[in-house]
């Protein structure tokens, strides 16, 4: 059994992210989105992040690129290819977010000003990070469009012209535009109907096969991950409590909130299909329950669970932060 | 009508004959269909001649005035709008600030300034005790030529009283522009647009404050009216002759047809902005169809 | 048991009224301001029109703020000048706020045609210059201050209005007004007692800004001689400041406090109102 700090070396990964801990300032104190997380991605791949809404996913997503305030980091490092993204300041951060990771957010249909067409802003984006000129960047734009497959002419629209599936397209396209090499979607399809969450997500897929991407995907619905990821972490109550390979953790998953994650799922097709939600409530995260997070809802907490918090142990099959399946 | 014009020891036969002179005993709508047509059906409209100036018409002493006041709410409107609007932008970005926190008490304060106190103030200082500027009457109102000498009177005439309506209203437009920045700032493209890498300034010009503009610009329409109100008042103090101070004059003596006239000609001139300020917003703002 | 728990409410709002800067700075003027008016006849040294000392006196320990053209104290007069001008502003600020609340709830709350046609007349309202009708109406009608404070909260009512007719058409999209509906409310008791009682802070602010432009617009009036001469407000002493030469004669001590009263009374009024509109943000 080893800790997971230890087994990984610099030579590893591509994102590395040691104890990190973000809060953020409430007039009842200061609440721990994240707290104290460890985590690795490798280039290349697509890691799911899972929990559920106020988990702390959408956090730990916007500390890759410093944009948590109001919030702010309180602890921890952030590596992303060497690069020490907490020590960046002025211009090298201003050049380091977009050129290095990009974003697709929450709610991306409002990420778009309204007053703007779309090309002026991915031209925009394009020319302020000293890119190319005016031209050339239009040109781009033509190119990167057909990439998420919208009809170039689109590139003069104004948002409110197009549908919601073509915005989450320009979205994607502006993410890519200066060709990053970390992407963070962060629940790229909540906002759509299923149909064109299906395509979304086909292409999305393809981006990253044919450009290499490495891919942080951030959702609370696993049925998506499941198909998109090569490996799972499952965040609770601002702590990453199991990380393993995608089919582990879903045909095989090791701490008690991600079996009831899975068992969550509904099944089209069983007969007697039984929906199981997780019983309690989430956890207040200014004062979060003492010892392991999880155990006011855990069907298997014993005593040390209550006083103790597990560590993220690497226990032959993933990452788990259980009692249950360490010594 | 008739018991304010006349007197009240008019025998009743020449009150009679007065009310059929004027056609004030017919029924109420066949008057105001008659009067509409007779002062909007010719051009220039007609409302008849002045009691206090006549032989004057109407017309003519609202369009010797009309003019001044214009120039006195254009060029006072000019600076004191798009500066306003930089200003509040600023403020907007800076929220928070102690500059911020001192310019929305200042701006808020400003709304109870009286502007004729303002100007009496501003009088008292320049032209007073400084002798910088002549206090009062610009050059007679009717003339016309462009001479050198006479725009030199007319501008320095006018100097005080464009200065008293921007001081007035400069921190009310860029309170109100500061606080639709501080709306626009919190929606998520302005965060998106951060996230991207794009610089300060064309986060707060660009994005933020082309945003801001828009419900700006309607404000500063729905305001006209007050705007208005504000500079009538100036000009009467400074003996300037616009249309307040032709109103106020004709007020002091019951110059009926020429108040008429006057709060017409104010009323469209409200309209007029406010159109203006609909075509503006068409055109700044792609979502809106004419 | 009622009335219990309103005070304890009013308790909490005027806690939470002053517990910034602005509030307990609006709230502080205003109550001063209102102690001042309620208070002239023993906060004041003189009878406003009785003759106590020499002409144009300069300020002095007897005379704070010197004497008029013809030996009447100025401070004394300051001080029952804040009655008039503060019962324009009240006045005047609660009929604009009355009527727009009403009006904005009625077309908020029904739209359609009836909405429509209410917003139609807010805009026309809205269109006419109100101190050119002003002026108009007091050279026609002899002076009285009802007449101009009813003109004054006639006209100023349509800013009121349109805000709260979008607060209304917000909430009436919420789920809870059906529910209302559903439990047999009629439509006045939805208005008067679910939705009005969210706009009270709302309204609270916009009826200020009537407020103070009513006070700043009478006293204009007053300042070139179309108020009524004999409600002594700050205005009038404006207007008695300049016709009797203060200004050429250099007497600030004259000129000056009446308008910076005016401006106070501003600055006050509309602070008091963003801290009342706290209150709503913070229940909300």
């Amino acid at each position: 059994m080893t800790q997971l700090g230890e087994t990984v070396t610099t030579t590893g990964a591509f994102v590395q992210i040691r104890d990190l801990t973000v809060t953020y300032p409430t007039p009842m104190g200061e609440l721990r989105a994240v707290d104290g997380v460890n985590l690795d991605v490798y280039r290349g791949e697509v890691l799911g992040l899972v929990g559920e809404s106020g988990c702390g996913k959408t956090t730990l997503g916007l500390a890759m690129l410093r944009m948590n305030s109001p919030g702010r980091v309180v602890k921890g490092k952030v590596n992303v290819d060497g690069v020490d993204v907490l020590s960046l300041e002025g211009e090298r951060l201003r050049r380091y977010r977009w050129e290095k990771v990009a974003m697709i957010f929450q709610s991306a249909m409002n990420a778009l000003d309204p007053v703007k067409t779309v090309e002026s802003q991915i031209v925009e984006t394009i020319v302020q990070h000293g890119r190319t000129n005016k031209e050339k960047a239009k040109a781009r734009v033509r190119e990167l469009l057909e990439t998420v497959k919208i009809d170039p002419l689109r590139a003069k629209s104004f948002p409110h012209e197009l549908s919601g599936g073509m915005k989450q397209r320009i979205i994607i396209a502006l993410a890519l535009c200066l060709s990053p090499e970390l992407l963070i979607a962060d629940e790229p399809t909540t906002a759509l109907d299923v149909v064109v969450q299906a395509s979304i997500l086909k292409t999305i897929k393809e981006l990253q096969e044919r450009l290499k991407l490495t891919i942080i995907l951030i959702t609370h619905d696993i049925s998506i991950v499941g198909e998109m990821s090569d490996r799972l972490a499952i965040m609770y109550a601002g702590k990453v409590v199991e990380v393993g390979r995608t089919i582990d953790v879903v045909y095989d998953p090791q701490h008690p909130y991600t079996q009831a994650l899975i068992k969550a799922i509904p099944t089209i097709g069983y007969k007697n299909a039984e929906i199981k939600g997780i019983p309690g409530v989430p956890p207040n995260l200014l004062s979060p329950p003492s010892g392991c997070r999880f155990h006011p809802r855990c069907p298997f907490a014993f005593d040390r669970c209550k006083t103790e918090e597990p560590p993220l142990i690497n226990n032959g099959k993933d990452h788990v932060a259980c009692w249950l399946r360490s010594a | 009508m008739v018991n304010i014009l006349a007197s009240s020891d008019l025998l009743p036969e020449q009150r009679q004959q007065l009310m059929q002179q004027l056609g004030l005993n017919q029924p109420l709508w066949v008057q105001f269909v008659q009067y509409v047509h007779q002062t909007l059906g010719t051009f220039p409209p007609n409302f008849g001649y002045s009691f206090a100036h006549y032989p004057l018409t109407v017309w003519q002493l609202v369009s010797a005035a009309l003019p001044w006041t214009l120039l006195l709410v254009g060029v006072s409107q000019l600076i004191s709008w798009p500066l306003g609007i930089l200003f509040g932008a600023w403020l907007g970005w800076h929220r928070g600030s102690k500059v911020d926190s001192l310019m929305f008490g200042i701006s808020n304060f400003m709304w109870g300034v009286p502007s004729y106190w303002l100007a009496t103030i501003l009088i008292f200082v320049f032209a007073i005790e400084l002798k910088v500027f002549p206090p009062a009457l610009s050059s007679s109102g009717l003339a016309s030529s462009l001479s050198l000498a006479e725009v030199y009177s007319i501008l320095s005439h006018s100097f005080l009283p464009i200065l008293t309506l921007v001081l007035l209203n400069l921190p009310q437009h860029a309170l109100v522009m500061r606080n639709t920045m501080v709306t626009v700032l919190d929606e998520d493209f302005i965060m998106a647009a951060k996230a991207r890498g794009l610089r300060s300034r064309t986060l707060i010009l660009g994005h933020a404050a082309r945003n801001a503009l828009l419900p700006s610009v309607t404000n500063l329409a729905l305001s006209f009216g007050s705007i208005l109100s504000g500079a009538y008042l100036v000009e009467i103090i400074y003996s300037y002759p616009g249309m307040g101070y032709l109103i106020e004059q004709s007020a002091l003596v019951r110059d009926y047809p020429v108040l008429e006239g006057v709060f017409f000609f104010s009323a469209i001139l409200v309209i007029v902005a406010n159109i203006l300020a609909d075509l503006a917003y068409v055109f700044l703002d792609p979502r809106v169809e004419f | 048991m009622e009335i219990q728990g309103f005070l304890r409410r009013r308790w909490s709002d005027f806690k939470i009224i002053t517990q910034t800067t602005t509030g307990k700075v609006g709230f502080g003027i205003t109550l001063l301001l209102i102690i001042l008016a309620v208070f002239a006849p023993w906060i004041a040294p003189y009878p406003p029109h009785a003759i106590t000392g020499p002409s144009y006196a300069r300020p002095s320990w007897s005379h704070l703020l010197g004497t008029d053209d013809i030996g009447e104290d100025l401070f004394s007069q300051l001080v029952w000048a804040s009655r008039g001008s503060l019962l324009i502003g009240i006045s005047a600020g609660l009929i604009a706020t009355i009527i727009g609340v009403g009006i904005g709830l009625v077309s908020g709350y029904f739209g359609g045609k009836t909405g429509e046609g209410l917003m139609r007349l807010t805009d026309t309202v809205l269109v006419l210059p109100l101190l050119p009708l002003l002026i108009v109406i007091a050279s026609i009608f002899p002076s009285s201050v009802i007449l101009v404070i009813s003109v004054i909260g006639l006209l100023s009512w349509p800013a009121t209005s349109r805000v709260i007719r979008s607060q209304t058409l917000t909430l009436r999209s919420r789920s809870f007004v059906d529910a209302c509906k559903l439990s047999g409310m009629s439509d006045t008791e939805i208005m008067l007692k679910v939705l009005l009682p969210n706009m009270i802070p709302l309204a609270v602010l916009y009826g200020v800004f009537a407020a103070v432009n009513a006070v700043v617009i009478e006293a204009g009036l007053d300042f070139i001689g179309l108020g009524s001469i004999n409600n002594l407000s700050w205005g009038t002493m404006l207007y008695f400041a300049l016709s009797r030469n203060a200004l050429l004669r250099g007497e600030w001590w004259w000129f000056i406090p009446p308008g910076a009263l005016i401006a106070v009374l501003g600055i006050g009024f509309i602070l008091l109102g963003y801290g009342v509109e706290r209150i709503g943000r913070i229940r909300s």
